[in-house]
């Protein structure tokens, strides 16, 4: 189990360099950032100078390494619009995000899970047609359309829920459904493909000649054979929705890293789209090697490989 | 005393496009307490689905039906899920075929082991782990109470078929249904495994029905034998009568395919032709296209067994004239 941990630990890195690289590289080819920073008509001196200033004009492996550098010793420097430390920018709206993100996850499981396990059970019955419906639904309306749907519904017209802001359990309740809709069709698809497989399975035979009852061989016997993909699956959707919450961020106007990113994209504060980029890429790499241990405790055999 | 399981004119059928696939057409047996009681057949025949229908495990669209097919004198037919559910694993269980996929790989054999005990009510986890540690024990894996965590992946084909023979041994049950308990097993654990087997089930005075393709297996091992030939049993006796001497020309037929003996060195004679289709009804012999026996009475209606003592066949012809006209794909040699 040690050396598994090790190998991935190592795969990990490779791949936190590697994303960190492509997406320096990425930001500055999107355009000559002096040239934007120094504003619209200014003189080509003016122009070097705040490439010199901003150390743009050393060559790239030396601001790569610059930047690399500080960013290991948590140093992301600070933002070009306030002038704050842009880790401390991300650490305060991250909080929220991963809150909503770990939540609309947690809401996608609890109703993919069961609903796949039951739609396998009785594969081609209604349960099965309901969840297909549900999912195909859940994958094709889009997620500020829904978003909007609901803060009509419940917000305006019910008045049951606040229809924007971050104070208070309640406030999370709508951006949870939306994004939780989002992931749980493929989440509760998988689960139910694996059941289908698994179902057939000698082993799960074997479980009924033992006379277990149906909770136990589906839940016990054919569950945890099924659920692998489900787990790497759940991993990527919690990095999607961690990055990809900007739009639901800005309907609920909700302060998070997705509504930073935004903002900053906007007034070219490079560092910090650099750094939200590298940070978010970082958590994405550190759930799917949560997600790869997971497995391992889930089934022994991948221990092994 | 009343015999263990009676089965009386069991059919099963699966219901496809083209008509109903009858797989076991009007089969009957029964099993007494201790006994060890062989079906023997080709891939097809349906020795196997009979037995996963005295266990309630048939493939879900077939469809069972039976004048009589009773466990221990209840009604397996008639018995609600959650009954079947009580005395599956406890009094009749079951070994497969392929311990290399029977076991769950995620879970340690300890808990599938004491899984089936606890999960009875039959104690707590300290008397199940006990009892696992004995049974593996008797099995043959040794210094089992440190093999308890292991996966089965980490266990031999051979090994884990043992484990699996633990596992239906788990509750006392009185009747185990072993399906082609060797035949993924190398040749050479084969005879080991169902030595093994065959201790338990005389120590336990469990009775069992084997389920074999295999005739030297049944020869060894079997008090009884049932012949199965496209769904029906053709020919049942002891092991002794219907080995001596076959009544049945596909029983005739089979006992000249086993290498060795008169034909040794010469070409291995077979069968020729192949199984009848199993959709619908079957008009006289099952057997009669590939019969060298085969004449106009037995093209018609379904041939009446005929007993001679406990030895029971189904074929119109004299024990003699099959005697006389013996094998005559045997003449294919050289």
């Amino acid at each position: 189990m040690l050396s598994f941990f090790v190998r991935r630990l190592i795969v990990a890195i490779a791949v936190g360099i590697t994303v960190s690289l492509i997406s320096f590289a990425l930001l500055r080819m999107s355009g000559d950032l002096a040239l934007v920073l120094a504003g619209e008509g200014a003189t080509e001196a003016e122009v070097a100078e705040t490439a010199r200033l901003y150390g743009l004009d050393r060559s790239f492996a030396v601001q790569y390494l610059d930047w690399l550098a500080g960013a290991v010793r948590g140093d992301f420097g600070r933002s070009l619009f306030t002038n704050e430390p842009v880790l401390d920018m991300m650490l305060e709206t991250v909080g929220v995000t991963a809150l909503l993100a770990v939540l609309s996850l947690l809401f996608g499981l609890v109703i993919a899970i069961p609903l796949g396990v039951l739609a396998a059970v009785r594969a081609g019955g209604w349960v099965d047609q309901l969840a297909l419906g549900v999912a195909v639904f859940g994958k094709a309306v889009p997620n500020f359309w829904f978003a909007l749907f609901l803060v009509f519904f419940f917000g305006v017209q019910l008045r049951w829920l606040p229809i924007s802001g971050s104070q208070g359990w309640q406030s999370y309740i709508l951006p949870v459904i939306v994004m939780g809709t989002g992931v749980m069709p493929q989440l509760m698809r998988l689960t139910r493909g694996g059941m289908i497989d698994v179902l057939e399975a000698d082993f799960v035979r074997t479980a009924w000649a033992k006379g277990l009852s149906p909770g136990r061989v589906f839940f016990k016997h054919a569950l945890r054979n099924a659920i692998l993909p489900v787990v790497a699956v759940s991993a990527v959707s919690l990095g999607f929705l961690l990055g990809g919450s900007v739009i639901v961020e800005s309907i609920f106007a909700i302060n998070g890293i997705g509504a930073l990113a935004y903002e900053s994209i906007r007034r070219v504060d490079f560092p910090v789209v650099q750094s939200i980029l590298f940070f978010l890429s970082l958590i994405y790499i550190i759930l799917t090697l949560i997600a790869d241990l997971i497995n391992a405790r889930l089934d022994p055999r991948i221990r092994l490989t | 005393m009343n015999p263990l399981v009676d089965i009386r004119n069991l059919h099963v059928s699966i219901p496809l496009t083209a008509g109903d696939l009858k797989v076991v057409r009007g089969i009957s047996y029964t099993v007494e307490p201790g006994e060890t009681f062989a079906i023997v057949g080709e891939s097809g025949c349906g020795k196997s689905v009979s037995s996963l229908a005295l266990m309630g495990l048939q493939p879900k669209q077939a469809r069972v039906e039976a004048d009589r097919m009773t466990f221990e004198g209840a009604d397996i037919l008639s018995m609600p899920r959650a009954a079947l559910s009580r005395i599956r694993g406890v009094r009749l269980s079951m070994i497969f075929q392929d311990p290399m996929t029977a076991l769950n790989p995620v879970y340690t054999i300890g808990d599938q082991l004491t899984e089936v005990y606890t999960a009875h009510g039959l104690g707590g986890r300290k008397a199940a782990r006990e009892r696992a540690i004995d049974l593996l024990e008797r099995v043959g894996l040794h210094n089992a109470g440190a093999r308890m965590t292991l996966y089965p992946h980490q266990l031999s084909g051979g090994l884990r078929q043992r484990v699996v023979i633990a596992m239906a041994m788990m509750c006392h049950p009185m009747l185990i249904i072993a399906d082609e308990p060797t035949t993924a097993l190398d040749v050479t654990v084969q005879a080991l495994t169902l030595g093994i087997l065959k201790k338990l089930q005389s120590e336990f005075g469990t009775a069992m029905i084997l389920i074999s393709h295999d005739l030297g297996v049944v020869a060894n091992v079997a008090d009884r034998v049932a012949v199965m030939y496209a769904g029906e049993i053709v020919e049942t006796g002891t092991v002794a009568e219907v080995f001596a001497a076959p009544r049945h020309p596909y029983t005739h037929g089979l006992m000249s395919c086993i290498p060795g003996g008169a034909h040794l060195g010469g070409r291995l004679p077979t069968i020729p032709g192949t199984v009848p289709s199993l959709i619908g009804e079957i008009d006289g012999c099952v057997f009669r296209n590939r019969c060298h026996l085969a004449r106009g009475a037995c093209n018609h209606g379904r041939i009446a067994e005929r007993l001679d003592g406990g030895h029971a066949y189904r074929c119109i012809h004299d024990p003699e004239t099959l005697a006389r006209q013996g094998q005559p794909h045997a003449e294919a040699t050289r």
